[in-house]
């Protein structure tokens, strides 16, 4: 009885052990495989097959699996004195057809050199001139993928693999202002879709060895390329050993934007505050290479992100460090400011006017109850109904296409700024209260932290509705609970807020001067100084 | 799910609360000023002078709508009822008017000296009692009609009990009346050695008179021909009114117990008629009990004052020496003169507004056993008082020497 127990048991734990999804699948047997135009490929099934030596063979399943392509070109043609068959396959509208022609096709046929023997070795060394070579690839599934990242893949007969050679041809947007974060002082390019481009404008600001950008492939349809940057030395290895997992544990169909991997490596999955900084500006990308901070890299989005994320760095701009000091200090508390007056404008309105009247000045109260006469609506419904208004305004003025746009805040404003008021459906000082909110709400830098921001005040002006001042302070402290708690990649979310670290309050309270900002953010691991003492400028010293 | 049916019960607990005292803005009637009198039967008599904020924010032009606009509106009303207590007069008052009433914005009260006189213990615990009732609010006491205190009119400021505030406000330029919050109206009426006080607010006849009235198509504009004046000082004992104080007399309680805050100074030139003014800056006082070895009581206020010359008709030449120690002197003896005659008029009543019993119990609390029991009534009108006044003049203006006829002295 008892050993078959045992026995059941541990099968149990077997079974219970057996990966469900996303577990190596076993390897298929390498039949000779054969099947219709309808055949769906598995990177799996294509994984097991090698490349044969048989260049017949590999051109049969090549073209099952990519054959029906119509941008789909298959060269056959000979190498060499010895007429080895050989054939180079490619996407056309992927790669430089120039280039193929210039530095492959030409220079392995017409120009091939004699007594050279026809090899991978060889051509690599005498015949083929492109700058990059790419590793051979010895599987289908790496071949098939390597046609499909824009390489030309060169098959040889007698050769167990075949050469990927570089020849893509990217052509993306250019390189432009920035759209979501204009500065006035800063540089102005910004990212594009190209992840090329996207590295080339940050090794332009950071030259050192030290910048590692490893890729990952992420998105088993998308195949899309994530670039994990960071400064070696700085960055701390715990920080990248764990994005580097959150990012292996990506299993998904598709990548095709920043937020299709910020969502996926949230700490926080439910939390609507943005836990990773998307920016597209590349020198905001290099100042937090500088703190140690990693980036991810995305291609096909100008949206680069940064972690670990935290609510100061959100309320950051860049422009911050392109003004004196003194000027950006005081900017960025019109800034903390905004963030106040966004989130609590018009709870407070609502809370005050419904509950607290001994509150307001006397005769504030007279000309908020003269311009409440015959509105009629509760203050709470009045401004729940602005609020709402003033949102759709601004989700249209984004949807509408441009010319359009500018058609909708129009209307948008001759609507509720003045035939609302004039029809008494509306009091005129709600509506300075809600526009009030509402421009606050765009001081905010991060666009991400922007709406979450807007959409805290629906609740909380219902809470104002039911109970006050008491309501909009038990949601604050809600919302205020919910950040404390929040982490990014384990960080604390307020920090250096809280837990508060003094050292670092210099450039979240103030913007310290450049050459006062001696130490780098705790979260960097080496290199803790950044500037020498000695940096502080001033006169010479007077000589005796 | 759990997080979910959570936050479903979370906002059922949110409605049981049921938006308690829940009120808009526009649905309330604001009370600026309270008067209480009492009626021939022997009710109390209460009035509540209820704004109308349509006339007034300017706000009301846009959005509002006004019934009936084309009629000159009236920018307050005051609402008059009776009951045998403050509160049943109130509520009466919510069979007239079509708002809530709302208490936490009132400025004043003015009690009638009937009811002062009659005791003030049975109205204070409507005002004491109310949480929206601000203890801020100031203190008045009448002699004439509290109807008519509330209802004079004036362009300036229209609403009578705002203008009544803003004549507290400006209690600095003169120090002719006592500020008196209801918290100190309380605090003082409860204590021991201490009596209560407040200012007193009269009717006066305009003495501007329209020699020419203007009557134009539709309106004449007449100057009104009564003012409200706040003035004096009404002295307790207890809760009930005993005396009056006139204006000097009330700034001479007011040297002692430290609220003089400015006002003018008048100054008799020495061997002339005429009058120097001078502006008090800023003025201290100290009172020292003493109980002589007779058993005498006796009060030494010493009295520190600043001031600035004004104006002055005397030859006073004040680069001259002595001139300025001359007209320090005489100050001295004018601020001791106020002083006397508080305490006099204060004794006459027997009601101890400086508050020499406090001083007498902190000095000494042994013999202040003996005598707190009737320390008003026998004690303190016995109290020798000695003012000792050191009075300064800071600043001469910009003038050294008298103006006269000279035309070198007119420059």
């Amino acid at each position: 009885m008892r050993p078959r127990l045992i026995k059941k048991l541990k099968d149990l734990l077997v079974q219970s052990r057996k990966p469900k999804w996303g577990g190596k699948q076993p390897p298929l047997p390498p039949e000779p495989p054969e099947g219709g135009p309808d055949k769906v490929w598995e990177p799996a099934e294509l994984q097991g097959i090698p490349v044969a030596k048989d260049l017949k063979t590999n051109l049969r399943l090549l073209k099952q699996v990519v054959g029906q392509n119509s941008d789909f070109i298959l060269r056959e043609f000979t190498v060499g004195p010895q007429k080895t068959p050989a054939a180079l396959a490619y996407l056309y509208p992927l790669v430089d057809e120039e280039k193929i022609n210039a530095f492959t096709l030409k220079s392995l046929t017409v120009d091939y050199p004699p007594d050279t023997p026809v090899s991978f070795a060889s051509i690599k060394q005498h015949v083929v001139t492109h700058g990059t070579l790419n590793e051979d690839v010895s599987d289908f599934w790496s071949l098939v993928l390597a046609i499909l990242d824009g390489n030309a893949v060169l098959l040889l007969s007698g050769a167990a693999s075949a050469l990927s050679l570089n020849v893509s041809e990217f052509q993306g947007r250019e390189v432009a202002e920035s759209l979501t974060e204009s500065v006035v002082r800063g540089p102005r390019d910004s990212f594009v879709e190209g992840l090329k481009r996207n590295i080339m404008l940050v090794r332009q600001r950071l030259k050192t060895p030290n910048l590692v950008l490893e890729k990952f492939q992420l998105g088993r349809l998308t195949q899309t390329a994530v670039v994990l940057g960071y400064i070696k030395g700085l960055a701390a290895p715990e920080l990248l050993e764990e994005v580097r997992e959150r990012l292996k544990r990506i299993d998904a169909d598709a990548v095709l934007s920043s937020n299709f991997v910020e969502e996926m490596i949230a700490d926080s999955p439910y939390s609507p505050f943005p836990q990773t900084l998307a920016t597209e500006r590349p020198d905001r990308v290099c100042s937090y290479l500088l703190e140690g901070k990693a980036v991810l890299i995305i291609d096909t989005t100008p949206f680069t992100l940064v972690v670990p994320a935290t609510l100061p760095m959100l309320l950051q701009s860049p422009e911050d460090y392109y003004h004196p000091f003194a000027i950006s200090t005081a900017v960025r508390w019109l800034r903390y400011f905004a963030l106040l007056i966004s989130v609590t404008a018009s709870p407070f309105y609502v809370a005050i006017t419904t509950y607290h009247q001994e509150m307001l000045p006397f005769e504030l109260l007279l000309s908020i109850a003269a311009a409440r006469q015959g509105v009629p609506f509760p203050a709470a419904l009045e401004a729940l109904l602005l609020e709402v208004t003033f949102e759709l305004l601004r989700e249209a003025g984004i949807r509408l296409p441009r010319p359009v746009g500018q058609a909708v805040s129009i209307v948008g404003a001759l609507v509720i700024g003045q035939a609302a008021v004039q029809a008494g459906v509306i009091s005129p000082l709600l509506v300075i209260v809600v526009a009030l909110a509402g421009i606050a709400s765009f001081a905010t830098p991060s666009y991400e932290l922007g709406i979450p921001l807007r959409m805290i005040r629906f609740p909380l002006i219902l809470l104002a509705a039911v109970l006050g001042l008491f309501g909009v302070t038990v949601g604050i402290i809600a919302v205020l609970i919910h950040l404390a708690g929040l982490r990014s990649f384990g960080v604390p979310y307020l920090s250096p807020l809280t837990p508060v670290k003094f050292s670092e309050l210099k450039d979240v309270l103030i913007r310290a001067p450049l050459w006062a900002m001696r130490t780098r953010p705790g979260t960097s691991k080496r290199d803790w100084h950044r500037l020498a003492p000695t940096s502080k400028p001033g006169p010479p010293p007077e000589k005796s | 799910m759990r997080w979910a049916a959570a936050l479903v019960l979370l906002a059922f607990m949110l409605m049981t609360a049921g938006c308690w005292d829940l009120q808009q803005v526009e649905e309330q009637a604001y009370i600026t000023g309270i008067g209480v009198d009492r009626t021939p039967e022997g009710e109390f008599k209460l009035l509540f002078q209820v704004v109308n904020p349509n006339t007034i924010a300017g706000g009301g032009v846009l959005g509002a709508i006004t019934p009936g606009a084309s009629i000159p509106a009236k920018s307050f009303r005051n609402y008059v009822t009776a009951g045998r207590t403050l509160y049943e007069a109130e509520r009466a008052m919510d069979l007239l008017i079509p708002l809530a009433l709302h208490t936490g914005h009132n400025r004043e009260v003015v009690f009638s000296e009937a009811v002062a006189r009659q005791g003030l213990l049975d109205v204070m615990s409507f005002f004491n009692r109310r949480v929206e009732m601000r203890k801020l609010m100031y203190v008045l006491v009448t002699q004439a009609d509290i109807e008519e205190i509330f209802d004079l009119p004036n362009p300036i400021i229209a609403i009578p009990s705002i203008r009544l505030e803003g004549i507290i406000r400006q209690q600095h330029w003169t120090s002719f009346f006592p500020v008196v919050r209801l918290g100190d109206f309380l605090n003082w009426m409860g204590a021991e050695g201490r009596e209560t006080h407040c200012a007193v607010v009269s009717v006066k006849p305009t003495e501007a008179r329209t020699l020419r009235p203007y009557a134009g198509p539709g309106f004449t504009a007449a100057e009104p021909l009564l003012d409200v004046e706040v003035a004096g000082a009404a002295l307790f004992r207890k809760d009930k009114l005993v005396g009056f104080l006139n204006q000097k007399e009330t700034r001479g309680l007011l040297w002692v117990l430290n609220k003089v805050r400015g006002g003018p100074l008048l100054i008799r030139c020495p061997e002339s008629d005429k009058f120097t003014s001078v502006s008090i800056l800023r003025a201290h006082a100290r009172v020292k009990p003493e109980i002589s070895a007779d058993g005498r009581l006796r009060v030494t206020i010493r009295i520190r004052e600043e001031a600035d010359l004004e104006e002055t008709q005397c030859k006073l030449d004040v680069g001259e020496a002595g001139a300025i120690a001359a007209l320090e002197a005489l100050q001295a003896k004018t601020i001791t003169a106020e002083v006397m005659s508080a305490v006099r008029r204060a004794q006459e009543c027997r009601s101890d507004a400086f508050g020499f019993g406090e001083a007498f119990h902190r000095r000494y609390p042994r013999e202040w056993r003996l005598m707190k029991e009737n320390w008003s009534e026998d004690f303190f009108p016995a109290v020798e008082v000695e003012v000792e006044v050191d009075a300064k003049i800071r600043r001469v203006g910009l003038r050294k020497k008298p103006l006269t006829l000279a035309p070198k002295m007119l420059d």
